[in-house]
């Protein structure tokens, strides 16, 4: 490139610089001039662990969205296999050729540390571990990927003039009849769910930690063909949750009609454009609200993708079967007989208590003690084991969500170019998290086969 | 010294004592590789396989006092 052109180049990134400066949070900070076609988001720590989940979230197997982000990644990893090796020729292409490398520097990692046999037995589980988790991590860059910690846009909705609410206009609605709208804790503390009689939508008639006496009124029926209908709590109790959200379902929805009471008549207030998700009110029905005034909250939805690895369910689903590989390569490889042994290593323990039944007293006591201390090597090397799991699930969440946090502050602090160099680190670390899994899987498998090939 | 406090010195100080682990660790792998670079050359791939499978295992220590000062600065 010429020098013309690398000089362009930096001048533009430096005016990025300088303007992300400004409109991130930094700049809000030391009060300089806000850019306002920056947006920087709210951030608010929720659901850590775990993806939302996106569809039958009330189901009891909730599609989050890290799971669907695990299936487009094994989507991609297929159809990235698929293309490279549909048509493959003696002289490869660049796709064939790219992916026959890679495979062939996977290939020669696993036998120099497994060995040719056992490398080749071990290689598809491993290479399945490594290439999953790094297209995980790889995939998770892109810009469709929510972030990991939820970013909620809170947009707060305040009305234009001063006046007396009328009327909400966002309802909650049932989709279908005998829908839980509300959850009851009676005085014994048993849970009693409220059942709406059909669906459609309706309106709450008591708010949340509200006692109510049995045949109280918990919701009545709105704009459907039984409109007035009231939804009577069964029993009496302290309401605990009310189920059903109000949703925001399209741009500029009307949320509320405020009578200014002056020459504006009624006025409606309506939803932020292009920004759905769940409302909040903070007015009642007849309450006064002045200009400016908040009169609702709107919580954005949850992203439909975010990286799989950033959910505990993932990693610990995957560091479940590499123990259960481990595991197993360990039984096959040595025998039942030899696997057991180091767990339940009771030899020494009856050869101690022989010898002190035929009286040799002090050979039998030593070897006794020699026995139960090999008894209780066992058990700590079972708890090793099964450490293992836990460290495996919590190494490749907790990298891959640290990356995130990082990349997110980067971002939040001064928006666009700050945010650039950690995505390099972030594909560094994405290689080198897939290394590890896949590279200790296969440490910890030699390992277990090899002991027994020394032993006989 | 409220529970408020406490509970933001305890996020501070596990964050804080428990990278220190990880850092001196990270100091020792640096030591050890640069030496061993220094006197053999030629090893010079496997050295840094290792040592980059090594620090990212210290590294996890680390994440490991970072994912308990999070939790306390959320749960706690």
């Amino acid at each position: 490139m010429s020098r013309r052109g690398c000089g362009l180049i930096g001048l533009v990134v430096l005016i990025l610089f300088i303007v992300g400066l400004a409109g991130g949070a930094i700049g809000r900070g030391m009060n300089l001039p806000n850019i306002s076609i920056l947006k920087v988001p709210t951030l608010e720590i929720e659901s850590f662990f775990r993806g939302e989940a996106v569809f039958l979230t009330d189901g009891p197997f909730p599609i989050t969205n890290t799971l669907i982000a695990s299936w487009v990644t094994i989507l991609v990893a297929t159809l990235f296999a698929f293309a490279a090796t549909r048509k493959m020729k003696i002289i490869p292409g660049r796709l064939q050729g790219l992916v026959e490398m890679a495979m062939e520097a996977l290939i020669n990692f696993i036998e120099s540390v497994a060995g040719h046999k056992n490398g080749r037995r071990f290689l598809p589980v491993i290479a399945t571990i490594f290439i999953f988790v790094m297209f995980n991590a790889y995939l998770a860059l892109l810009p469709i990927y929510g972030p990991s910690i939820h970013v909620t846009v809170k947009s707060e909705i305040a009305t234009e003039k001063a006046g007396t609410v009328v009327e909400l206009l966002v309802h909650p609605i049932a989709e279908e009849a005998d829908e839980s709208i509300a959850v009851i804790e009676t005085a014994d503390g048993a849970r009693e769910e409220v059942k709406i009689p059909a669906a459609g939508d309706f309106e709450y008639r008591v708010a949340v930690r509200e006692s109510v006496s049995e045949g109280q009124p918990v919701a009545v029926m709105m704009g459907t063909t039984q409109a007035g209908t009231e939804v009577l709590a069964p029993v009496a109790g302290t309401i605990m949750e009310l189920t059903v959200e109000r949703r925001i379902e399209e741009s500029e929805q009307p949320i509320a009609r405020i009578d200014t009471g002056g020459e504006d008549g009624v006025i409606v207030v309506n939803s932020p454009k292009d920004k759905l998700g769940e409302l909040e009110y903070d007015v009642a029905v007849n309450q006064p609200v002045s200009t400016d005034d908040e009169i609702a909250v709107l919580t954005s939805t949850p992203p439909l993708l975010r990286s799989a690895s950033t959910d505990i369910n993932m990693t610990l689903a995957m560091a479940l079967l590499a123990v259960l590989f481990i595991e197993l390569m360990g039984l096959t490889g040595r025998g039942f007989k030899h696997y057991i042994s180091e767990y339940i290593n009771v030899g020494e323990l009856f050869r101690g208590m022989k010898l002190f039944l035929k009286g040799k007293v002090v050979d039998g006591l030593m070897a006794s003690v020699t026995g139960v201390i090999n008894v209780i090597i066992g058990g700590l090397e079972f708890i090793s084991h099964m450490t293992r799991m836990v460290s495996f699930a919590f190494r490749l969440f907790g990298n891959m969500t640290a990356g995130e946090i990082l990349v997110l502050s980067a971002t939040f602090l001064i928006p666009w170019i700050m945010a650039m160099p950690f995505y390099g680190l972030e594909l560094l670390i994405g290689f080198i998290q897939a290394l590890i899994f896949g590279g200790l899987t296969l440490v910890f498998a030699s390992i277990a086969v090899g002991h027994g090939s020394e032993e006989h | 010294m409220n529970a408020e406090m406490i509970k933001f010195l305890a996020v501070g100080l596990t964050g804080s004592i428990g990278l220190l682990g990880p850092a001196l660790g990270l100091g020792l792998i640096g030591y050890a590789t640069v030496t061993a670079l220094g006197r053999n050359p030629e090893a010079r791939g496997a050295i840094l396989t290792n040592m980059i499978l090594v620090a990212a295992l210290t590294e996890a220590v680390g994440i490991y006092a970072l994912i308990v000062s999070i939790i306390l600065a959320m749960v706690a």
